[in-house]
């Protein structure tokens, strides 16, 4: 009779601490976890921090790629043409990411393994297409990645990913990205390459959306959809106000 | 506090876009110009694509010039017959000068002629306009003193010699209709290879070739400025979605405001002081369109259309 009840408080024990182990992995971060889990643009969107983590295998490092919707962008090319700088010719670069960020951390020791792997702005030449084809390719990528990392779309970012320990000896990485003001709608793919103590590498990504919300998404869907009535609305409001001002005044002048 | 515009994809700063509306409102209402050669370039500056910035412009300058015209109006400033001959001329001036600039696309070097043609008019404009002022200001005493009658030239004797002669009477002249149609025509032409209004363009046109009075040239370019502004701006909407309203009001609280104090302003300076301020404005555009083709830029890359 005692050795059953032993038993039965035996097992019961087993099952809590199962039970609680279970519990604690799956409320644990995966390879790949974002907050918020999406961004909406509303009226008063400024940019937002958005925070990156995951959870890594001893002897494990991280770095985290945020690539944007991928869209042409045309230019125009300036050159000196007779002593005097203008645009003469254009080019787009087909299919670059609207915005691309390299977010490291602050190891020198990767900087080697990095190499190897098919990430960064020089992978990133790669995927993007001149057009016209025969331009000086080299020049027009660095005038590319210069003007796109002045507006901040563009860049690496070293000492950017932090580690902390679990309980468990394993370690969470964190990393927190500004989307900038100029953030555009659409789905950014968030890659984490995880570079393990023998040399191995293990993708996880997740596709991160921002999306226009309220006021934003509607007047976006007016002037997309109804461009007439959007135009002749803009200028119909444009009208009225001026008018109200300019009546205001002749009030306000007239006291 | 931010806010976010829906086309241009970007978060801008209240008080900076309502302090830049305001700035150019002023000048619209002061000299009778709609300012977009100023206000695009600034809007740039921001982080406004630069097709959105030109387009929200024109929005706004609706708005701008519907109060500056109104302020004008109630002021006697408003020559409604010319500016309607003048209007007529620059759509079709605008019209020609869009198929203008697609020709000379395909020949070559289009953007050469526009930028050397662009400095040049502006360099002759105003520098003209403000050595005259001031030589206006300096000497004003003495030609009220030595009064002598002045020998007519060429272009005075041609105008007065065209047919259907017709009183313009809130400008206090004499003209054939023929005259303010080509001249609107050539204005429209110039506007349209440059990408530009053409207030700045008309403005001198109307008081040297047209020898209108200043007051009354600022309230008649503005109530033309605001016919074509509302066309420019459907079209845009139509045909490129590149109107951010929400850009458009916030620039047009400030900018409205900025034309009301401007025309307030206009009434306490004299014509020629008006003309040199309007010139200095005219040759500090010149001299950094100059100095943006003599020095090397940044980036050889500018953005074609949307962001």
């Amino acid at each position: 009779m005692l050795k059953n009840r032993a038993a039965v408080i035996s097992a019961t024990w087993v099952a809590i601490i199962v039970f609680a182990a279970s519990a604690s992995w799956a409320g644990s971060p995966a390879k790949i976890d974002i907050s918020p889990p999406a961004l909406a643009i509303g009226a008063f969107f400024a940019g937002k921090d958005v925070k990156i983590f995951g959870r890594l295998e001893p002897g494990e490092q991280v770095v985290v790629e945020i690539i944007g919707p991928k869209k042409n962008a045309e230019f125009h090319i300036k050159q000196r043409v007779g002593g005097l700088w203008m645009n003469h010719g254009k080019v787009a670069f087909e299919k670059a990411p609207f915005l691309y960020v390299l977010l490291l951390p602050g190891t020198s020791s990767l900087e080697q393994r990095l190499e190897a792997l098919p990430i960064g702005l020089k992978n990133l030449k790669k995927s993007i297409r001149l057009n016209p084809e025969g331009l000086d390719q080299e020049k027009l990528f660095d005038q590319f990645f210069g003007l796109k990392s002045e507006q901040k779309l563009y860049g690496r970012r070293p000492q950017a990913i932090h580690y902390r320990k679990t309980d468990d000896s394993a370690r969470i990485y964190e990393t927190t990205f500004h989307f900038p003001a100029s953030t555009i709608p659409g789905d950014y793919q968030v890659i984490a390459t995880i570079l393990g103590g023998n040399g191995e590498t293990l993708q996880a990504s997740r596709t991160y959306t921002v999306a226009e919300s309220g006021m934003v998404k509607y007047i976006h869907m007016l002037a997309a959809h109804h461009e007439l009535a959007y135009g002749t609305l803009s200028v119909i409001i444009a009208l009225f106000v001026g008018a109200v001002i300019g009546v205001f005044f002749k009030q306000s002048g007239a006291h | 506090m931010h806010i976010y515009l829906p086309i241009a994809h970007h978060s801008v700063l209240l008080p900076v876009v309502i302090g830049l509306g305001f700035i150019v409102g002023l000048l619209s209402g002061l000299f009778g110009v709609g300012g977009g050669f100023l206000m695009t370039p600034l809007l740039i500056m921001i982080g406004i694509p630069p097709t959105v910035a030109a387009a929200s412009d024109s929005n706004q300058i609706v708005a701008a010039s519907a109060s500056g015209t109104y302020a004008h109006y109630r002021l006697g400033n408003v020559d409604f017959k010319m500016g309607i001959y003048l209007l007529v001329g620059g759509i079709l001036g605008g019209t020609a000068g869009v198929q203008l600039i697609k020709l000379l696309r395909q020949i070559g070097n289009a953007d050469f002629l526009i930028q050397i043609t662009y400095v040049v008019m502006l360099g002759v404009v105003g520098s003209y306009m403000f050595m005259e002022s001031l030589q206006n200001l300096r000497t004003e005493k003495k030609r009220k003193a030595v009064s002598k009658p002045k020998k007519e030239s060429f272009y005075a004797q041609l105008i007065t010699r065209l047919p259907l002669q017709t009183r313009f009477a809130r400008s206090g002249i004499v003209l054939s209709p023929i005259v303010p149609l080509f001249l609107g025509g050539v204005v429209g032409v110039l506007a349209a290879i440059m990408g530009v209004g053409g207030g700045f363009i008309m403005v001198p046109i109307m008081v040297y070739l047209l020898r209108m009075p200043m007051h009354v040239v600022v309230g008649t370019s503005l109530f033309q400025i605001l016919f074509t502004c509302v066309n420019v701006t459907i079209m845009q909407a139509y045909s490129n979605r590149t109107v951010d309203f929400i850009l458009a009001l916030l620039l047009l609280i400030g900018s409205t405001i900025g034309a009301q104090l401007g025309v307030k302003l206009s009434k306490r300076l004299k014509g020629d002081q008006l003309k040199i301020l309007l010139a200095s404005l005219v040759l500090i555009v010149m001299v950094k369109m100059l100095a943006d083709l003599l020095l090397p830029p940044h980036f050889i890359l500018s953005y074609y259309g949307g962001d």
